[in-house]
């Protein structure tokens, strides 16, 4: 379901809003805790026009893999490893683990806006299977304007484990056009001048302390 | 001239009389020229005279005048309040009286049938009626049923498959419009073309808002809309029409009436032509095709003798369209299809009327009405067939009906009938046929005056969906002579279409499935042994029943005069809908498409306030101002995964009503006639529509801030004048400002006609 435009800039906007206040807060809350318990350790990271060419693009394409905890793309050679938690090729969103890989990275989907989830739930995490748990994350707008066209949905977010299953984040695909641009344009609904696709730009806040789930 | 001798004659004996007692006078309105044909009764002395050309008049009192010192006057004439003056006797002698009667602004003339089934007069019934009289169609140079009802308050013309009506902000299926209290069918994709029905043969339109199937059955779940077409009231009369307007529109009426003392007949003939309009000068297909169309009608009525009745209606109506559309193959070349379409209607019903006493009236008809359509495609350039169809509805309703007064307080309605329906088209291969047994009940009871009640209920018993029990109550209540209470609870529904129980259909292109919920058992298995489907999503055995679609509402209105010339109508409404029809699949085919079939899933609310003024500021001007407020409303409910307050996954279902697409906040309109005695005649009137949703261009099913169209206003006028009493001449423009709006195709932009008539 795609909001209308206005308001899908207004909650980009708000949620770069909170990623920049997120950044600060966990930049603050570094310096002053006591060292015995387990430290909350926060880290926003916005990913922008990662590449990941489709099979229709390229027919020999492969995923194009990403590790949240190191923020890095991976190499592919190492697909055989936990070191990378998720992989993109076109529209296709694959997680270490099940059919895809050897990790356990796994997905919760939640009807609840980025900004709101404050924590992970501890169980009820979909690994890939037959059908990938990262399928439908967005809405195809086939013969409707702006034609054939991908956007992410609309108050969805995701929760994941990573693939080493020790850490959570919540992630939040904001485009799949290069640029993010503007999809109320003429130029974007023009298939001439639309930008170019697949560049997944996406949000994410990751727990780097093991073991803990809060996101907040 | 003799007996006028003798009166006076007698006078003179008896004024000269001392025992004798004589009230004379005259009777005048309120601008001081006097009525005559005033009824004078002295009701001590049970007299009773009628006041002269000059409102002159004169009683001569006899009987015991001593035991008697005071007398009672009361002066009664139709459109004038009654009444009523004491004197005391030993007052009145040698004294010429002057009785001022005060026009009654609301005639009470105005007879309704669709409230109540019977004959009552318009401020008597318990439920509002909105009554369009033949005389503002005419003076509003409206020739087709959507141009008049798009000017009252409270009614949208909407554009779906033809011109339909809005009411209460309900889609056009949700009102029943007949022509002398029978159905109208055919309807397309729900919406019946108002554009089919003439109204230049019409004595007035009935309007009742509000579910009304306790008295008429399905789809009267919005309100009912009756067209009361004329009988002959002369012996002879004959009358013709010509309009021609913009577009090449060109309307031709014929009528002609003959009446004896027991024998009326009215023909009617009207001819209706237009060379259509195009609003998207990209599109080769017009917005409204070229048309041609004809309606038929003749009215009857045989007094077989003072308690026997028999009468009946006829109607026919045809009509030719000529358009082009393109068609892209899939090859990707472009072709141009010569499109045309034909529709026709009929409807009889003949009726004999039986009175055995005076206090039962029996009715017993049978109405019967089909509908056809034909669609043929062909390719412009060879001349091949692209697409031929055809469509035919039958209709056979046998009714009878028993009215019976027990007392003047106490009046019932008793009914009852039969619905045979029938359908032949393509999508339909079984030919399916249904009938409905119905009966209802209504009781009126009147304690007083100032006080009527009546309650009732319809039984309808169909042979492919639940029976339905429709109730409803209403009441008036007349606080004071100035103000007028009336309330209403009541239940309607609207009966599952043809398509909703039958269609059986399979898209050969796109892979897809339609059944409708009495096909779709046979046609999931029919599918699972062909293998075709992959995956049921709701069990076969736990289709419940499809119900009809219903509703409760409540209304409540006020009608306030202000002053003798001024009314103010209020009315409340509230309509709770549930069980709405619509699309959803049901079993997942091999080929990766599904199968659908129709379930009740949508709740649906409107609610808003109808207000109307109207000013009759003296007998020459009257004008009008009315409003709208409506908030119709859809209910979404919706499974959402949260998280509890421990960070957990939860399941909770989220509802919340959303604005429906369609529909105005806002509405209105203002108008002003004038007539005078030299025959001069105008009016201005002026529509307003506030803004609506129209495109869903989210997909998401409800009205998002973006998607409203901007509101727009509609200004009409016309001249008239009447030469040698017989003739008229109409000049008038439609849509003066030219709005013109790919989204409101039913404005060709601006229009100016002319109107001739002649009346023998």
């Amino acid at each position: 379901m795609i909001e209308h435009h206005i308001s899908n800039k207004t909650t980009t906007f708000l949620s770069l809003l909170a990623l920049v206040s997120l950044f600060f807060f966990s930049s603050c809350s570094d310096s002053g805790s006591g060292p015995e318990e387990l430290q909350s350790e926060i880290q926003a990271e916005t990913v922008t026009d990662l590449h990941a060419p489709s099979l229709r693009d390229n027919p020999n394409a492969r995923f194009v893999l990403f590790s949240f905890r190191s923020g890095q793309a991976v190499d592919i050679a190492d697909s055989a490893s936990t070191s990378w938690d998720v992989g993109f090729r076109g529209t296709e969103i694959i997680l270490n683990s099940g059919t895809s890989g050897p990790g356990e990275a796994g997905l919760v989907r939640l009807d609840v806006a980025f900004d709101q989830v404050t924590i992970a739930p501890s169980e009820g995490y979909e690994t890939d299977g037959e059908t990938l748990a990262m399928a439908d994350w967005y809405t195809y707008t086939g013969m409707n304007e702006p034609m054939r066209a991908v956007f992410p949905n609309e108050n969805e977010t995701y929760v994941l484990r990573t693939a080493d299953g020790n850490h959570y984040l919540k992630f939040d695909i904001i485009s799949y056009y290069k640029g993010n641009p503007d999809t109320s344009t003429e130029a974007f609904a023009n298939l001439q001048t639309r930008p170019a696709s697949p560049f997944y730009t996406f949000d994410y806040v990751i727990q780097l302390e093991e073991g803990l789930r809060d996101l907040q | 001239m003799r007996s006028f001798c003798l009166i006076s004659f007698l006078m003179i004996i008896f004024s000269k009389s001392a025992d004798a007692q004589v009230i004379r006078g005259f009777v005048v309105d309120s601008s001081k020229q006097p009525i005559e044909d005033v009824h004078l009764l002295a009701e001590e002395f049970g007299q009773t005279i009628i006041t002269g050309g000059d409102g002159s008049f004169q009683i001569n009192l006899d009987g015991d005048l001593g035991s008697k010192g005071i007398v009672t006057l009361l002066a009664s004439r139709v459109g004038y309040e009654p009444k009523k003056m004491q004197f005391r006797l030993n007052e009145l002698e040698n004294r010429a009286l002057t009785v001022e009667m005060k026009d009654y602004v609301y005639e009470s003339e105005t007879v309704v049938v669709t409230a109540t089934r019977t004959r009552r007069d318009l401020e008597e019934v318990t439920i509002p009626v909105t009554v369009v009289t033949g005389r503002e169609i005419q003076h509003s140079g409206s020739v087709r049923l959507d141009d008049i009802l798009g000017e009252q308050t409270g009614l949208q013309i909407v554009n779906n498959h033809g011109s339909g009506i809005q009411v209460q902000g309900f889609a056009s299926d949700y009102t029943l419009i007949m022509i002398d209290g029978n159905p109208v069918i055919g309807r397309t994709a729900g919406t019946l073309d108002l554009s089919r029905i003439s109204v230049k043969n019409v004595k007035q339109i009935e309007i009742v808002k509000g579910p009304s199937s306790a008295l008429w059955g399905s789809d009267a779940l919005a309100g009912v809309i009756n067209i009361i077409t004329e009988n002959s009231v002369e012996p002879v009369s004959a009358g013709f029409t010509t309009r021609y307007g913009g577009n090449s529109t060109l309307d031709l009426s014929g009528d002609l009436s003959l009446k004896t003392d027991h024998w009326r007949n009215k023909l009617f003939v009207n001819r209706n032509s237009s060379a259509g309009y195009s609003l998207n000068p990209n599109s080769i297909s017009q917005t409204v095709p070229e048309f041609t169309n004809y309606t038929f009608s003749y009215n009857t009525e045989f007094e077989i003798s003072k308690k026997l009745i028999f009468d009946s209606s006829v109607r026919y109506f045809t009509e030719s369209q000529d358009n082009l559309s393109s068609f892209t193959a899939p090859e990707g070349d472009q072709q141009i299809l010569v499109s045309y379409a034909e529709q026709e209607d009929f409807i009889a019903r003949p009726r004999i009327m039986y009175k055995p006493v005076d206090r039962l009236k029996l009715e017993l008809g049978w109405m019967t009405s089909f509908y056809k359509t034909v669609t043929d495609l062909t390719f412009k350039e060879t001349g091949n067939s692209y697409e031929y169809s055809e469509f035919k509805q039958y209709f056979n309703m046998p009714e009878l009906q028993a009215t019976y007064r027990w007392t003047d307080q106490h009046h019932s309605v008793l009914g009852t009938g039969l619905v045979l329906e029938g359908l032949k088209a393509d999508r339909y291969p079984s030919q399916p046929d249904f009938t409905t047994n119905f009966v209802y009940l209504q009781h009126s009871w009147i304690p007083s005056q100032v006080l009527e009640i009546t309650g009732g209920f319809r039984f309808d018993g169909h042979s492919e969906y639940s029976s339905q029990i429709s109730p409803k109550f209403s009441a008036r209540y007349n606080f004071t002579d100035r103000i007028q209470l009336r309330g209403s609870i009541g239940r309607g529904f609207k009966a599952p279409e043809f398509r909703q129980l039958f269609l059986n259909f399979n898209n050969s292109t796109a892979g897809y499935s339609v059944f409708g919920s009495s096909t779709v058992r046979e046609g999931i298995e029919r599918l699972q042994n062909e293998g075709n489907i992959d995956q049921i999503l709701i069990p076969i055995s736990s289709l419940n029943e499809i119900k009809a679609e219903s509703s409760w509402a409540a209304n409540f209105g006020v009608d306030v005069d202000l002053t003798d010339r001024i009314r103010w109508r209020v009315n409340l409404f509230r309509n709770n809908v549930t069980d709405l029809i619509e699309t959803a699949p049901i079993a997942r085919k091999t080929n990766g498409q599904s199968v659908f079939s129709y379930f009740n899933l949508h709740d649906v609310y409107t609610q808003g306030i109808e207000t109307e003024l109207r000013w009759t500021v003296n007998s020459n001007i009257q004008a009008s101002v009315g409003y709208q407020l409506l908030d119709a409303k859809r209910l979404f409910e919706e499974e959402r995964t949260v998280q509890d307050n421990r960070g957990e996954i939860a399941t909770r279902t989220f509802s919340s009503y959303e604005p429906m697409f369609n529909r105005s906040k806002h509405s209105g309109n203002v108008k002003f006639f004038y007539d005078n005695a030299v025959g001069w005649g105008a009016t201005i009137r002026g529509m307003y529509r506030g803004e609506y949703g129209l495109y869903d261009s989210n997909g998401n099913g409800f009205v998002n801030s973006n998607e409203y169209e901007p509101s727009h206003m509609v200004w009409n006028m016309s001249v008239s004048k009447e030469l040698f009493k017989d003739y008229n001449l109409q000049l008038g423009v439609d849509n003066l400002f030219n709005h013109r709006n790919i989204n409101t195709p039913n404005f060709p932009g601006r229009i100016w006609y002319m109107q001739a008539s002649v009346r023998l």
